[in-house]
């Protein structure tokens, strides 16, 4: 009876220090009114600056986001075309090529390709809860993240950039690249592939709005997110060599496209192999197609296959490594009603990995089913309500099984800017489960605020 | 835990402060809020009504002024705003596309002295002056000034706003005419010029 059981330790530790909460929930209410002034009050009427792309052809960010940075078709389309702008599909006139879009672009300049402050200062409040602790509270006000990308075109030729510098990740100023990669895009504007080499996301931004891990709320849904206990999630950025073809039918009634990636992986510990001994074979593959059946509404189908070194008891005398095979297999889809206004989003998510027991080493295997349903209501353009709901039942070989891990969120967020480059949002979560290996229940509740610059 | 919240609420004072001062200073090609200084009120009523429709739905990628400074003929428009509907994220219908099309047009012949050649504005010469400045003269004419050979006379009628840019960016391989090293906006520019010469 898990469920009982979890609901019976929640009962228990949120009763406890009730003054304590008191006084949290009152700082919060003063935090919380200060940061809805801020948003109301603070919303400028022109911005001064807008990230390169949109700076490149003087366009708003909605040209391409529903809200930065969730893509919409035309944006998807921008990123397959090599950083160029999809030409408009009418029946009638003459279909033009990559190198007729390459002509098209303005003159190359430097501030047409870097973009240097895309930052979120965030105002967060937590309370949590693990078993067998005191529930604690926390609170921070910081800058989230700050990233610097440089992303564009080599003048006169098929070949394409992209990289991102992250500054401040978490909260915690951390350097790193996580993305570095070249490559070369060629046929039309209907009927294009491309290759890329470098460092890259395993995951971001391939495939259609469900599939993204850009979300309106604040984190990601957690099938994207959650590390299994074979320590492999899909939110990591390896280094790369990826194929990929798109067509699109007269006016992007249909878009079809098809990804593949071969990756070097990341280690099953977590650890980079870029930056750590390379011994271990982590090659993977990755896998999508993607179908946008309706303006701003598609559907994907993922695949991911690897094989890792797993270390399981690391340092202890018990220590042993096994090469276990890691599955993931999936399908998102999003439907847009109303003309526009409300996105019905859902996503499914199989993983089917090798365990290996940590204490007998007996063979077993970790079996994951994640869903997640959502709703974006937009309001205005640049102006959503969106709320979302997670579920991931965790099954492994000699563990209390299944188990879940269950979260849900909602938001309100709202341009700032004519532009939509900046952006503030409001957010309450909720996440509550079981660790399908220590079998510890933890929850919590998160109050966010924030503000996102884009320049 | 005080201390903790006087700090919190100096950075928020401080991220508003920023995000005003980032307000201050408008973007080249954000001149003019299009839509407060348009005054339609003397338009007829259907006009109006396609003009709240060009406002609503040509707003959503780029300015208005994008839009209302640069001049076509209805058929122009037509085209232009249908070019617009075939782009992948749009969100303009058939019905839609044509009352904006039917405003576009008669803002064009309609609008004050001083809004015209509104290009200027960006800081860039007007399409007739790049003709010359473009030396496109040196191998064309326009109302017999220029190299009388290639009159270009009427072109607007012949070629539509993408065949003209097409030439001018990478002209029939093998002919006379050099591809062009101009700047984007001074061919947009000289296409929204282009386009207004149609024969009589
Ligand atoms: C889905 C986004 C989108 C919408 C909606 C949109 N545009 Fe555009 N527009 C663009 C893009 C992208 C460009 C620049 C690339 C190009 O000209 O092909 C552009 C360029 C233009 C230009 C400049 C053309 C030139 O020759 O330089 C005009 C004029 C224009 N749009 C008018 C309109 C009108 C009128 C509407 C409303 C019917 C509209 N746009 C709606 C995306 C959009
Ligand atoms: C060195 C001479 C030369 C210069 C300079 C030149 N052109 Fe041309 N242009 C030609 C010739 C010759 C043709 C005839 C068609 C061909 O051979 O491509 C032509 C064709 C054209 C056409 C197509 C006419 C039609 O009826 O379809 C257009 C439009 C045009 N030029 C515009 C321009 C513009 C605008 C410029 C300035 C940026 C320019 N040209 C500069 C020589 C020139």
């Amino acid at each position: 009876m898990p469920v009982d059981a979890a609901a019976g330790v929640r009962q228990m530790t949120f009763g406890q220090k009730k003054d304590q909460v008191m006084r949290f929930r009152r700082h919060l209410g003063i935090a919380f009114g200060a940061v809805v002034w801020l948003l109301l009050t603070a919303a400028p009427r022109n911005a001064f600056a807008v990230p390169q792309y949109a700076r490149r052809y003087h366009l708003k960010c909605y040209a391409c986001h529903t809200i930065p940075p969730v893509l919409n078709e035309q944006g998807y389309m921008f990123q397959r075309l090599g950083h160029h702008l999809p030409a408009s599909l009418d029946p009638n006139s003459e279909i033009e090529r990559i190198i007729d879009l390459v002509r098209k672009e303005p003159e190359w300049r430097l501030t047409n390709n870097a973009s240097m402050a895309v930052s979120d200062f965030n105002f967060s409040a937590q309370r949590s809860t693990v078993q067998g602790q005191a529930p604690s509270s926390t609170s921070a006000i910081q800058v989230g993240s700050w990233n610097a990308y440089f992303g564009g075109w080599i003048p006169n030729t098929q070949f394409f950039y992209y990289s991102e510098f992250d500054i401040v990740t978490n909260g915690q100023t951390n350097p790193n690249m996580p993305n570095a990669h070249i490559g070369y895009v060629g046929g039309n504007a209907k009927s294009s592939w491309y290759a890329t080499v470098g460092r890259e996301h395993l995951q971001v931004t391939d495939g259609t709005r469900a599939a993204e891990v850009y979300s309106l709320l604040p984190s990601a849904p957690l099938i994207f997110e959650n590390q299994g206990p074979t320590n492999f999630v899909l939110d990591q950025s390896p280094v790369a060599a990826e194929a990929g073809y798109t067509w699109a039918s007269s006016r992007y009634r249909d878009i079809f496209g098809v990804n593949v990636k071969v990756t070097n992986g990341d280690h099953a510990d977590g650890s980079e192999i870029l930056t750590s001994d390379s011994s271990k074979n982590s090659k993977d593959v990755w896998a999508d197609a993607d179908w946008w059946y309706a303006p701003e509404s598609g559907i994907s189908f993922v695949t991911y296959q690897g094989q890792k070194n797993q270390i399981q008891n690391s340092g202890l005398a018990n220590q042993f490594t096994y090469y276990g095979r890691i599955r993931r297999e999936g399908a998102f889809a999003n439907y847009m009603i109303g003309r526009d206004k409300v996105d019905v989003l859902a996503g499914y998510l199989h993983g089917n990995d090798d365990w290996e027991d940590p204490v007998t080493g007996a063979p077993g295997s970790y079996l994951s089913n994640g869903y997640f349903a959502e709703i974006n209501y937009y309001i205005l353009r640049g102006f959503a309500l969106a709320g979302r709901y997670d579920r991931l039942r965790q099954d492994v070989t000699s563990g209390i099984h299944p188990t879940n891990l269950e979260q849900w969120q909602t938001g309100v967020e709202k341009a700032l800017t004519p532009e939509g480059n900046i952006v503030g949002r409001l957010a309450v979560g909720n996440f509550h489960g079981i660790d399908p290996v220590a079998f510890t229940y933890s929850a919590n509740r998160t109050y966010e605020a924030d503000i996102q610059f884009n320049f | 835990m005080k201390q903790h919240w006087f700090l919190s609420s100096l950075a928020l004072a401080a991220l508003a402060v920023v995000s005003v001062f980032a307000a201050q200073a408008a973007p080249p090609w954000h001149h003019g809020a299009a839509k407060s200084t348009l005054n339609v009120s003397t338009y007829p009523p259907n006009i109006q009504h396609g003009f709240r429709v060009f406002a609503g739905k040509c707003s959503e990628c780029h300015a208005l002024s994008l839009s209302l400074n640069v001049s076509r003929s209805e058929a122009g428009w037509t085209q232009e705003v249908r070019r617009m509907q075939d782009m992948a994220s749009s969100h303009i219908d058939d019905r839609e596309a044509g009352e904006i099309a039917k405003f576009l047009a008669y803002y064009d012949t309609h609008q004050p002295d001083e809004q015209n050649g509104a290009d200027s504005a960006a800081g860039v010469p007007s399409g007739r002056d790049l003709f010359d400045k473009l030396s496109c003269s040196a191998c064309h004419s326009i109302a017999g000034a220029g190299n009388t050979s290639f009159p270009l006379d009427g072109i607007g009628s012949r070629r539509t706003a993408s065949e003209l840019k097409k030439q001018i960016l990478s002209p029939v391989a093998g002919s006379a005419m050099p591809a062009t090293t101009a700047s984007q906006t001074e061919i947009d520019s000289l296409i929204s010029y282009l386009v207004t010469l149609k024969s009589r």
